[in-house]
């Protein structure tokens, strides 16, 4: 049987369903059963979730760096590399 | 698989050769390209990686087929633009494997059972919503986003921002399935620590 401390090791894993089978019916057994886990995983959740959504507005650049950027494409022709 | 209406409409207007929207994309995901670069050639060679990664997309945006999301692909471009400067420099993958030990919460947290003798602390601020309009949370967010270690910092920007898959983190970044899935455990670990901090304190 899954104890608190083993479940905090395997949040972010549940978050991406990466469990299966009886991994999986071990969580949600003692997800079921224990509020302060349940707690944890809503922690962790939301933690990730309003990470995500602040990264998404500050991981961008300001006009004036993408114009050097771009000026930089424009004077120097790409080499021939496509994934 | 189909692109979001945004996504097909920025692609027409980029396959056009519409500079503008050219530009927009870069202002969109310079900074995210900087991240991966980062992570796999190091910040010797970042700037420079990602700089040649736009060339090659700006070059190839003509021949995008839409296999993938736009973003997808382009990370695609700077991973492999890292990865050859990697070869070309002899060097190996700035960070590569870590240990796979799972990051782990307090242990005062937990008795000899491993059950909760400190469980976690009600938030009052309890929805990404709320916390999103909580300006002294959201600089705290902001801070820890941008001190995270480069590899945590990569990892979860191409999961939680990007929804990556686990295995094609792995394979962007040369690493294997289960170390991605150790370091993001530590990056949503950190983010959580410090917003539970932060309810409990209202400082970051």
């Amino acid at each position: 049987m899954l104890n608190c401390k083993q479940f905090t090791d395997l949040a972010s894993d549940h978050i991406d369903l990466q469990h299966t089978g009886w991994k999986r019916v071990e969580i949600r057994l003692h997800l079921m059963l224990c509020r302060h886990c349940r707690r944890f995983n809503r922690h962790l959740n939301r933690s990730s979730q309003t990470g995500a959504a602040i990264a998404q507005q500050i991981w961008h650049s300001e006009t004036a760096e993408s114009e050097a950027i771009f000026s930089k494409i424009i004077q120097s022709p790409p080499s021939d590399k496509t994934p | 698989m189909s692109l979001p209406v945004d996504d097909q409409q920025l692609i027409a207007r980029l396959k056009a050769g519409d500079n503008l929207a050219f530009k927009a994309l870069i202002s969109s995901y310079h900074q995210k390209l900087l991240i991966v670069a980062r992570a796999i050639a190091g910040d010797v060679f970042a700037e420079d990686v990602t700089q040649e990664a736009w060339a090659s997309i700006y070059k190839a945006i003509g021949k995008f087929e839409g296999r993938s999301s736009l973003s997808t692909w382009m990370i695609q471009i700077v991973s492999n633009e890292a990865k050859s400067r990697l070869r070309r420099e002899k060097r190996h993958s700035s960070f590569g494997d870590i240990d796979e030990v799972r990051p782990e919460i307090d242990s005062e947290c937990f008795n000899n059972n491993g059950h909760w003798v400190n469980p976690p602390s009600h938030w009052d601020i309890n929805t990404p919503e709320l916390m999103l309009q909580e300006d002294q949370l959201r600089h705290c967010i902001e801070h820890t986003l941008t001190v995270l270690p480069e590899n945590q910092k990569a990892v979860f920007l191409l999961r939680d921002v990007e929804q990556t898959s686990l295995d094609e983190i792995a394979d962007l970044l040369t690493l294997s399935e289960a170390n991605v899935r150790v370091i993001l455990h530590r990056a949503r670990l950190q983010l959580m620590k410090i917003i539970n901090h932060y309810q409990e304190t209202g400082e970051c």
